[in-house]
């Protein structure tokens, strides 16, 4: 694999990662209705637009986890659910903070992806509440 | 019922489709209403979006929790392979878990990107009852989320693969979306009367709770969480009307103050 490569994974991860503790900090004070912890991720009580490196991290890894969403939805549902949610999370956060086509297509697929999933869940729905009449 | 389209080569759920038409219907009824309110639109379908993912996750989250007295009963069979386990904890949806999840995540959403919650839950708010509809039109072309037995009033399910074919049950499912359709309109309405003001999400609250503690007395499905001679949505519905009250009395008390000062 090339440095240039290796660089942008790198940089990717960092970035989800950064953005992983913020949201981390938003749902508690979501939750405890506290204000968010100013020391975290940024230092900014109000918003402000981070870096395109960032947003274009963000929006790749939205379109990657999509795209394992829609493929792996019909066998392994739970994995691409979670792939889905991800997927749509970040997206949004990349299309809010720079909207390009990339962070819109990251969205649009996880979203699909979702769908995808939701099928098998009903399935499961259907298949469970006969479980649950056979006395069980 | 019509629990599923035949394509040919793949069955597809009714409930699935129907809530997508759900989905899209309450998109486009949001776009027409931003007109008065001026959102972006990214914000109005990043914030959708992400409330979905959150209404997924909580709804089955609860649901698990409801049934955790079932699987310890007869763990025998519940816990004798994952995946016998995984699809007994996934087979069920509750509603009330689905709104609360969805309310939270959109409230980080919104506190994230500094936008003014009160007015974006008095746009997105008369939505849920909407979507709420569809869902449980949805239910009942699954022959889920039934009433109790009657020979008055029951309409006898056939192919259906969650209820027993051929026994009566009250249609609780088509009451229950006639009831979020007027909901629907009576918050269109009362958000015309009380614009910006922030009361139309804990009106639903309060709406909704009492709707759903009064439809569980006739619920007759055979999965229900009970407690203490209620139900466990009914418990929600309880809690929820009590928060939906002291947030809107909260509310009303900062206008007036608002205005005499």
């Amino acid at each position: 694999m090339s440095d240039d490569i290796k660089k942008d994974i790198n940089e990717t991860v960092d970035t989800v990662k950064d953005e992983a503790v913020k949201v981390v900090e938003e749902v508690k004070s979501a939750f405890t209705g506290e204000a968010p912890n100013p020391n975290v991720g940024g230092g900014n009580a109000g918003y402000r637009a981070p870096q395109n490196s960032g947003s274009n991290g963000k929006a790749i890894a939205s379109l990657v986890l999509g795209i394992i969403a829609c493929v792996v939805g019909i066998w392994w549902w739970y994995v691409s659910l979670a792939c889905a949610i991800v997927g749509i999370i970040l997206g949004a956060m990349a299309r809010k903070e720079n909207q390009s086509g990339l962070a819109t297509a990251g969205f649009v697929v996880s979203i699909i992806g979702l769908a995808i999933t939701l099928i098998m869940f009903i399935c499961l729905v259907i298949i469970g509440i006969g479980i649950g009449l056979s006395g069980y | 019922m019509y629990p599923y389209i035949d394509l040919g080569f793949y069955r597809l759920p009714t409930f699935w489709l129907i809530n997508i038409i759900g989905v899209l219907v309450c998109a486009l009824m949001l776009f027409i209403r931003n007109k008065d309110f001026s959102f972006l639109n990214v914000d109005i379908t990043n914030a959708g979006a992400i409330g979905i993912c959150g209404a997924v996750v909580g709804a089955k989250v609860l649901f698990a929790l409801t049934i955790i007295p079932v699987l310890i009963k007869y763990r025998e069979y519940y816990f004798s392979s994952f995946e016998i386990f995984f699809t007994a904890v996934s087979s069920g949806a509750v509603f009330y878990g689905g709104l609360i999840l969805f309310i939270i995540v959109i409230n980080w959403y919104l506190n994230r990107y500094s936008i003014n919650k009160k007015t974006y839950w008095d746009f997105m708010a008369p939505c849920i009852p909407l979507f709420h509809v569809f869902g449980r039109i949805g239910c009942f072309l699954n022959g889920c989320c039934h009433g109790v037995v009657s020979e008055r009033f029951g309409i006898a399910f056939s192919n259906s693969p969650s209820s027993i074919n051929g026994i009566p049950y009250l249609p609780v499912q088509l009451i229950e979306a006639f009831l979020n359709l007027c909901l629907f309109f009576a918050l269109i309405i009362f958000e015309k009367k009380y614009h910006n003001q922030g009361k139309i999400l804990y009106v639903y609250i309060i709406s909704y709770g009492v709707i759903r503690f009064i439809t569980e007395f006739f619920r007759g499905d055979a999965i229900r969480g009970i407690w203490f001679f209620l139900s466990t949505s009914q418990w929600i519905s309880l809690i929820l009307i009590c928060y939906g009250i002291y947030k809107l009395v909260t509310e009303i008390k900062k206008i007036d103050n608002k205005a005499v000062s």
